[in-house]
């Protein structure tokens, strides 16, 4: 698949992984792949300047699990303002898409 | 860690030019690529393939660097250091025009130059520090200024029954109090009482001295604190919980103090608040003086001395007007137009540190801002109240109140903004690897 197509939307993908619960990078990875049958394949180093964006801009905090000192995991978790932000990127995207479909299987037209 | 990867994690560390950010992007990528192989590993795969294939799945080490430089930059606050550094300058300079003819209370050019210099260094060294590293050393932080408090006192010198030096040292330890509660974050019950009982010492060194205002500045500001440690369950014994037993330490705190205070000291004190008159030339002599010197101040220019004080000017009728009285003489030397722009200058950058402070992400970082910020703005609030006349304890004004009152508020300024400028990092972690990071790190310097 053209990676561009995923590229704007992948903020959008990982706020709604986060919305089930708080998720480490390779967890994201790995679901993001399972549930998109191999469609989305994230490379982690976009992932992680994305999470720490993110993170910066207050929509997701994280904590970092230190069970096995030798492989901190660092997890990511959904804030109110993250939640906000995805139902705001979740509306667009279905407007978008419902539109993208409705053009490409020659719909309703408006002119 | 695997060779390969080490490479790969230096080849991505050198792309990322501030170092403090290093350590937290390359540890993160380093658990996600050991975790990329083992489970490659499992799938069946080699484990020289499986390294090489997880690597491949990070992407190009050049690239990956790139995008965490680009998230991973120091906040600078060039606008607050200058602004900082331009009120000092300028209170040396007005302290230096209004005392002019008057020896004994005029700053001394060398000392005043030693203590800019000293200021600065201060300022910008703790602005350019990592503060994440106090939370290593918090006991090492803490004894240091007990010490320094029982040292000042006891070989300090004592002016009208008051250790000088001790008060300034007490002016410091909301921050050190700050640090100290940081270091119970998440341990209960236990960490919460013993947070609490932190500030017993700190208090008893501010009652040795004896500073009442510094007692109240390390009482409010450590409820504040701990009340900010509610809202984020900081202990992790609830938020509601928290709130309750800061404010019940607090009751059982202020209580008796109130309740013994009342007797003698505190009283006299609250009561000349409201009525100086009742004591003219005692307690209400300061407060009554102010007053008097304001009724005869104009928006522009000299005030004008009332008739009562026959040939005596200014210098002569208001006490510490050279010190934690010099809003009053800005008043009365040069009109209320630079009272009032002196006190706003200060209200608006106190408060608006306040709220970038209490806005930081990091909680360390935000404990430790609102630790520094907050004394400063009550002070000024405090200072602006007394020099209207209304005075029960003395404030100081920053940058105002002498030379090491100039230093220690650009130090706590200073530690302030460099908890702005680094909050975008994550805090250090407990029983993070940093000796085998240092040696990666090492591998990027070379």
């Amino acid at each position: 698949m053209d990676k561009t197509l995923l590229s704007g939307s992948t903020a959008l993908l990982v706020l709604k992984l986060l919305e089930e619960g708080d998720k480490y990078g390779y967890q994201m990875i790995e679901e993001l792949r399972r549930r998109s049958d191999d469609t989305f394949s994230l490379k982690a180093g976009t992932l992680y300047p994305l999470l720490h964006s993110l993170e910066q801009k207050g929509y997701i905090t994280a904590w970092e699990e230190n069970s096995d000192s030798a492989r901190p995991r660092r997890y990511y978790h959904l804030t109110d303002a993250g939640k906000a932000q995805l139902a705001e990127k979740e509306t667009e995207w279905r407007t978008y898409a419902g539109a993208m479909l409705r053009v490409l299987e020659g719909g309703a037209c408006l002119a | 860690m695997p060779e390969r990867f080490t490479v790969y994690l230096v080849e991505v560390g050198q792309a990322i030019r501030w170092r403090r950010a290093r350590s937290f992007a390359l540890r993160e990528l380093r658990t996600h690529l050991i975790e990329q192989k083992e489970c490659f590993q499992n799938e069946g795969m080699e484990e020289q393939a499986a390294e090489e294939a997880a690597i491949r799945e990070m992407g190009e080490p050049e690239m990956v660097g790139k995008e965490l430089d680009a998230v991973h930059r120091p906040r600078e606050q060039w606008l607050w250091l200058g602004a900082a550094a331009l009120l000092s300058c300028a209170a040396v300079f007005l302290r230096f025009y209004l005392t002019a003819g008057f020896a004994f209370e005029s700053p001394q050019p060398g000392k005043v130059v030693t203590a800019l210099l000293l200021g600065f260094t201060a300022m910008v060294g703790l602005y350019f520090l990592d503060y994440r590293i106090l939370t290593r050393h918090t006991g090492k932080i803490y004894a240091a200024a007990v010490l320094l408090g029982l040292l000042t006192w006891e070989f300090g010198p004592h002016v009208n029954h008051a250790a000088w030096y001790t008060r300034q040292v007490v002016l410091l330890y909301p921050v050190v109090y700050a640090i100290w509660v940081n270091k119970f974050r998440g341990k209960g019950w236990q960490g919460f009482f013993l947070a609490v009982l932190g500030g017993f010492p700190l208090a008893l060194i501010a009652c040795m001295a004896p500073y009442m205002m510094g007692l109240f500045l390390l009482f409010g500001t450590g409820l504040v604190l701990l009340l900010l440690a509610a809202r984020e369950d900081f202990f992790g014994i609830g938020r509601r919980q928290t709130a309750l037993g800061a404010a019940g330490c607090a009751l059982a705190v202020a209580a008796p103090a109130w309740y013994f205070g009342s007797n003698g000291w505190m009283l006299r004190h609250v009561s000349m608040l409201l009525h100086p008159e009742k004591d003219p030339l005692g307690y209400g002599y300061q407060a009554i003086s102010v007053r008097n010197m304001l009724s005869g101040a104009v928006w522009q220019g000299a005030a004008s001395v009332g008739p009562e004080y026959g040939e005596q000017t200014y210098e002569y009728i208001v006490p510490e007007w050279s010190g934690d009285f010099f809003l009053t003489t800005i008043a009365c030397k040069l009109g209320w137009v630079f009272f009032i722009l002196t006190a706003l200058v200060l209200l608006l950058l106190f408060g608006w540190l306040l709220r970038r402070a209490l806005g930081e992400r990091n909680p360390f970082g935000r404990i430790l801002a609102v630790g520094a910020v907050l004394p400063l703005l009550v002070e000024t609030v405090g200072g602006i109240i007394q020099n209207l006349g209304y005075f029960v304890v003395s404030f100081p004004i920053p940058f105002f109140s002498g030379n090491l009152n100039m230093i220690l508020t650009m130090a706590l300024l200073g530690l302030l903004l460099s908890t702005m400028r680094q909050g975008d990092l994550p805090e250090e972690q407990e029983g993070a690897p940093r000796r085998r990071w240092r040696m990666v790190l090492t591998l990027v310097e070379e």
